[in-house]
């Protein structure tokens, strides 16, 4: 700071303000930054000055982004519909889906199956949620992805396996209320696609959960899982 | 504390969903409140390209922090405006100086200009008490304030701009702060 620094006695400076404000830049800003980091006391004189001025921000007139900010916060988020991406990226999409990583059970064929359900989506749809079933013993059993624009649902058995002769497997979703609404019977054990009721998929959310029950041959005769649980996992956002 | 408005309780309650990972809470909140924030980051940034980027920054670090919001002090749209602010404030470069976006005497107080679609009760009763605790101070205290919040202006960049010495100026945003403070705590 040099001497013109000094103004006539208006006491200590407001740094907090000054801070807050954006008066001062370089090490200075910096030196202000880990302060706020580590004095409470100054931390909670900042928050008074961001909450008290940030009504000036009201006159600041609203301008729409260009789309591409939010295809790039995807991607640096890793949430990127990979459509959108180059091939070149779709490792780091891979990898950077945390969950994808346990599914070491999944056939390269099916976890490809898996990315084309993601791969065709819409950019405008809601992103789609996925569910890794685990079954009984602790081993990932199915994976789950549902589209919720369009409503579809598809099942990627981890290692095939039939339900018992006369029974099917049937699929529910369990809401966060605890009731097991079904989403449809499969014999298949081979990749399954299904589709589900736009009411049904707005309740889709990730307090919900699916599960694998076996069932006679025609599903459930009433309606809630009757059979035992082969396989559950909760849905996802991805 | 006062009863949020609907729309800005709705922004509130995406930030706890973002802060447990719920990834569509994040898009919606970004299809709520982009356009404003871009409109912040423009003011601040010298360069659109740079806007771009603070905004990318704002959302990535908007995602990884929800969990620090905290509704008790400030409206969510505050908090995020707060966030965009500080990305574009340390993008600045030291010691060039910057211009005003318009000249001060052009950019008259809009007192009474309607809140914003996010706005809450609480809001409205602290751009009052901000409005009115400005009204109290001289005006080259009060639009220096102003044009450093708005346009993310430095010390320098305001002396420079209204040609006076950076002590005069100091001077004026100190005293005009401390005035300020004096009256919003009252």
């Amino acid at each position: 700071m040099g001497p013109e620094d000094h103004d006539d006695g208006a006491g200590a400076p407001p740094l907090a303000a000054e801070f807050v404000l954006g008066l001062v830049h370089g090490e200075e800003r910096e030196t202000l930054k880990r302060r706020a980091a580590d004095d409470h006391a100054f931390a909670a004189e900042v928050g008074f000055w961001e909450s008290r001025l940030g009504a000036l921000g009201d006159e600041i007139q609203p301008q729409t982004p260009p789309a591409h900010v939010w295809t790039r916060i995807q991607q640096e988020l890793g949430t990127v519909p990979v459509g959108a991406l180059r091939t070149r990226d779709r490792a780091g999409l891979w990898n950077s889906l945390a969950f994808w990583r346990g599914l070491s059970l999944v056939t390269s064929s099916l976890a490809a199956a898996g990315i084309g359900a993601v791969l065709f989506l819409q950019p405008a749809a809601p992103p789609p949620m996925v569910a890794v079933l685990n079954t009984t013993d602790g081993r990932s059993g199915f994976m789950v992805s549902v589209d919720r624009g369009s409503g579809r649902v598809m099942l990627m058995p981890a290692v095939p396996g039939e339900a018992p002769p006369e029974h099917v497997h049937e699929l529910w979703m369990i809401g966060a209320d605890g009731r097991a609404r079904s989403l449809g019977t499969f014999a298949s054990s081979g990749p399954v696609a299904m589709s589900i009721p736009q009411g049904m998929m707005r309740d889709a959310d990730e307090s919900s959960a699916i599960a694998i029950s076996v069932e006679p041959s025609g599903g459930s005769p009433t309606g809630a899982p009757t059979g035992p649980v082969v396989a559950q996992g909760n849905l996802r956002s991805i | 504390m006062t009863a949020p408005s609907p729309a800005a309780r709705a922004l509130a309650e995406l930030l706890q969903k973002i802060a447990r990972g719920d990834q569509p809470a994040l898009a919606e909140l970004y299809s709520l409140t982009s356009a404003k924030l871009f409109g912040v980051c423009l003011r601040i940034c010298e360069e659109r390209s740079e806007a771009e980027e603070v905004l990318q920054e704002t959302y990535v670090t908007v995602w990884r922090r929800a969990g620090t919001y905290d509704p008790a002090k400030a409206a969510a749209i505050t908090w995020l405006a707060a966030v965009a602010r500080n990305k574009a404030l340390d993008r600045r470069r030291t010691g060039k100086v910057r211009q005003l976006s318009a000249p001060l005497e052009d950019a008259a107080m809009v007192v009474d200009s309607a809140p914003s679609a996010q706005s809450t009760l609480e809001d409205a009763q602290q751009r009052a008490g901000l409005m009115h605790c400005l009204d109290e101070l001289d005006g080259n205290q009060r639009d220096s304030i102003r044009a450093a919040f708005l346009d993310g202006l430095t010390y320098e960049d305001l002396a420079h701009s209204r040609d006076v010495p950076l002590g005069t100026m100091k001077s004026w945003i100190r005293r005009g702060l401390q005035k300020l403070k004096g009256c919003l705590e009252r």
